[in-house]
């Protein structure tokens, strides 16, 4: 059964969410990839959107641009992920516990801190019953999610999914994080600059990237979603190009060229290593826009079909070299800490 | 999709009334309650609020699973290594790399038990170890227990607050009967917490003394913790071996009506239930048994029941809770009570709930008080949670 995105809707450290084809890169002032909130009353009525969290505000904003921009008034599912869940609101709760020393506390972050937060509340606003899940598996937990999606259209079982991948960055976690090692401080301001040779510490980012997932075909659809693979492990040269090489042959076929390749990833060797085999195709970053976070396949994904729709690349990679061919197909390869690897193999719809 | 189900090949658990499956059938069959005062916990409520707590410390449960253990202190992912290794003992689990293995596990809060440990060091003026929060997010245990078990296919965790496990066995089965996967460890987990704790505390859904689901004098739910995992198999895989039972039903649905509360009809509930049947093919009168979500709240319990009178409506099977004996065990809850639904089958007992004594008034439910013999061929099992998730699973002998 083929599936479609139909629809999007990326809240990232660009302003993805009206074009996701952005003209420049906005490099963040700190250490830090802060995503662009969106102009949260185009998307939820005041009333609701003052008991939200920032995260939970971006996260049904992107699913509210996502829905909109497909135009289906519903769906017959809806699939969340998120690494980390609603950690403003964890920690909030946490800290209200310990600083009363268990005493009086409101229940208010508690009740929204749980990871299905965004999956209910999408269910709560737009009154659907139907299937509803949440996935947190690290560096693949929206990965995961879209192979649930995929399932779910292969048993005839929906007509159309709300998937989405959401994660946040706190002060909290900010501070846990360099104290587990995982940051740079250093401010990115270029892609070289980003991209480490020899360590996966990087920049912390956040984002909330929505599909609109249909059976169907549309005059407005952004691609085809032909397969996904994942696998965990350490950096493995070998094996990744084995992955690589068997994935393509399975969903590419040997006679039909790979047009577009987006890495995901924030160290070199994990570039060379995809890049290198894949030999004329034209690959390009992406992880230099939003940082590094559980969710950030998500955003490759959505920029890779949006490239496919518009047949164009965004202004920022103006450098690789301008082609008049058609973009047919794109591989998305997400890396998480070089512990979890994704391929997602994207098509252009045929007009 | 095939219609006899997937088979179950193994099971394994651990809870407040036992540390395995024959522990935990030993005090269904006694009545023996799990509800009783904290110790392991460290909380002000100690004296106040009863919880179901697992009577096996860290150190224990390190010990009894082994050195690979040893490098990890969350309690989270121990609990669900001790019934994980029941589980896969049962189902003669060998690692090997030609069979297609998944891991699908839950959690609410993973392991939020040692952030909190460390951050309570933290405000105390102490130097606690960083590596006390490397295992707080939802799938840290699933990935550490997934390279222990040599998962080479789909791996993931789900967190749709309580109804988290039941939606692993759900996803589950359907890998394995469309052939991704050729055999899964489901299931779920959920240690104690400082964090859940006070939360449910502080929605005035506790009860100071133990619970009485589905009584009209029920007050709350207990917390509770513990583990669960049922290895499924195809049936090329499972031929041969001992089957504790199928699953043949699942249905996941959206109350899509408030955050925490349920909708007066349990819409959500009901539409799981009737979902379940259906993949089930089965009709209400063919279950012989609802192990009921029952938490002992005044809302869960008055909507779940007005949903099942709703799909039931004049042919009630005989219904209990088991969360008397066990508390709400949250993200585990539904993994822990589909052992209990297989274990009604194996022994063809109707499983009791405890400490009720007038039925809600509204519905009138009249739920099993002591264990009976019957003739038990599906038992519908239900898990409903925060943010309306709903889900029902139907286990057949």
């Amino acid at each position: 059964m083929d599936t479609y995105i139909n629809g999007l809707g990326l809240v990232s450290a660009q302003d993805t969410l009206a074009s996701p084809l952005i003209k420049a890169v906005s490099w963040p002032q700190g250490p830090i990839y802060k995503a662009i909130e969106p102009a949260y009353p185009q998307y939820i009525p005041a009333r609701q959107a003052r008991r939200m969290s920032r995260f939970l505000k971006m996260s049904i904003s992107a699913a509210q641009h996502a829905l909109s921009d497909s135009k289906l008034p519903t769906v017959d599912a809806i699939i969340t992920s998120t690494g980390l869940g609603c950690l403003q609101d964890s920690g909030k709760f946490l800290s209200e516990i310990l600083e009363s020393s268990e005493g009086t506390v409101s229940p208010t972050a508690f009740i929204q801190s749980t990871h299905n937060t965004i999956g209910g509340q999408l269910a709560l606003i737009l009154k659907n019953n139907g299937y509803n899940m949440t996935y947190s598996q690290k560096g693949h937990s929206f990965e995961t999610g879209l192979q649930d999606a995929l399932l779910k259209f292969e048993l005839g079982e929906v007509n159309s999914v709300l998937l989405g991948g959401a994660d946040e960055i706190t002060e909290l976690s900010y501070d846990l994080g360099s104290k587990l090692g995982l940051w740079k401080n250093s401010i990115p301001s270029s892609i070289e600059g980003f991209m480490t040779e020899g360590s996966n510490k990087t920049n912390p980012g956040e984002g909330a990237s929505f599909f609109v997932l249909s059976a169907h075909q549309e005059l407005e659809s952004y691609a085809k979603i032909k397969d996904v693979l994942l696998w965990n492990g350490a950096f493995d040269k070998p094996l990744m190009h084995s992955k690589l090489a068997a994935f393509l042959e399975t969903n590419l076929g040997t006679d039909q060229p790979l047009d577009l390749c987006l890495i995901g990833t924030v160290q070199k060797e994990h570039w060379h290593a995809i890049s290198e085999p894949l030999g004329s195709t034209n690959c390009i970053p992406y992880k230099h826009l939003t940082g590094e976070y559980h969710t950030a396949g998500a955003f490759g994904v959505g920029l890779g079909a949006s490239i496919l729709k518009k047949q164009s690349l965004p202004d920022i990679y103006q450098n690789n070299p301008a082609s008049a061919e058609p973009i047919n197909s794109c591989l998305v390869y997400n890396n998480y800490f070089n512990d979890y690897h994704s391929l997602t193999l994207l098509e252009a719809v045929e007009v | 999709m095939a219609l006899n189900g997937v088979a179950i090949t193994g099971i394994g658990i651990v809870s407040s009334i036992g540390n395995n499956n024959k522990q935990c059938w030993d005090s269904l069959v006694s009545g023996a309650t799990g509800i009783g005062p904290m110790s392991i916990l460290q909380s002000r409520y100690q004296s106040e609020l009863p919880v179901g707590e697992v009577q096996l410390s860290n150190q224990q449960l390190q010990e009894d699973l082994g050195d690979s253990f040893k490098k990890t202190n969350s309690r989270t992912t121990l609990l669900a290594a001790w019934a994980m290794q029941e589980a896969t003992n049962l189902a003669q689990w060998e690692n090997d790399p030609n069979i297609v293995s998944g891991l699908i596990s839950a959690t609410t809060v993973g392991g939020m038990d040692r952030t909190e440990n460390y951050l309570k060091d933290i405000k105390s003026g102490g130097q606690p170890s960083i590596r006390e929060v490397a295992m707080h997010d939802c799938g840290a245990h699933t990935a550490f227990l997934g390279k222990e078990y040599g998962i080479n296919g789909f791996t993931s965790t789900i967190s749709t607050a309580c109804s988290s496990s039941a939606n692993a066995i759900m996803l589950g089965a359907q890998l394995v009967l469309t052939g991704k996967l050729d055999r899964v460890i489901v299931g779920g987990v959920d240690a104690l917490s400082l964090f859940t704790l006070n939360g449910f505390n502080a929605l005035f859904i506790l009860d100071a003394t133990p619970c009485r689901p589905l009584d009209a004098s029920r007050k709350g739910l207990n917390l509770g913790e513990g583990a669960a995992y049922l290895v499924l198999e195809s049936a090329a895989l499972a031929e041969g071996k001992k089957k504790y039972g199928k699953v043949v039903g699942w249905g996941n649905a959206n109350d899509a009506f408030h955050q925490t509360a349920n909708s007066p009809e349990g819409k959500g509930a009901y539409l799981a239930m009737q979902k379940a049947l259906k993949q089930a093919q089965l009709l209400p009168e063919q279950i012989d048994y609802i192990n009921m979500h029952g938490t002992g709240t005044e809302n869960n319990d008055l909507t779940e029941s007005r949903a099942v009178k709703a799909l039931f409506e004049d042919v009630l099977p005989p219904l209990s809770s088991t969360k008397g004996f066990t508390g709400h065990t949250l993200g585990a809850a539904g993994a822990i009570e589909a052992v209990f639904s297989i274990m009604a089958l194996q022994n063809q007992q109707v499983l009791p709930g405890l400490r009720f004594k007038t039925p809600i008034e509204a519905t009138g439910l009249n739920p099993v008080k002591k264990m009976r013999a019957g003739n038990i061929k599906n038992v519908l099992s239900n898990s409903f949670g925060f943010g309306g998730n709903s889900s029902s699973l139907v286990f057949k002998s």
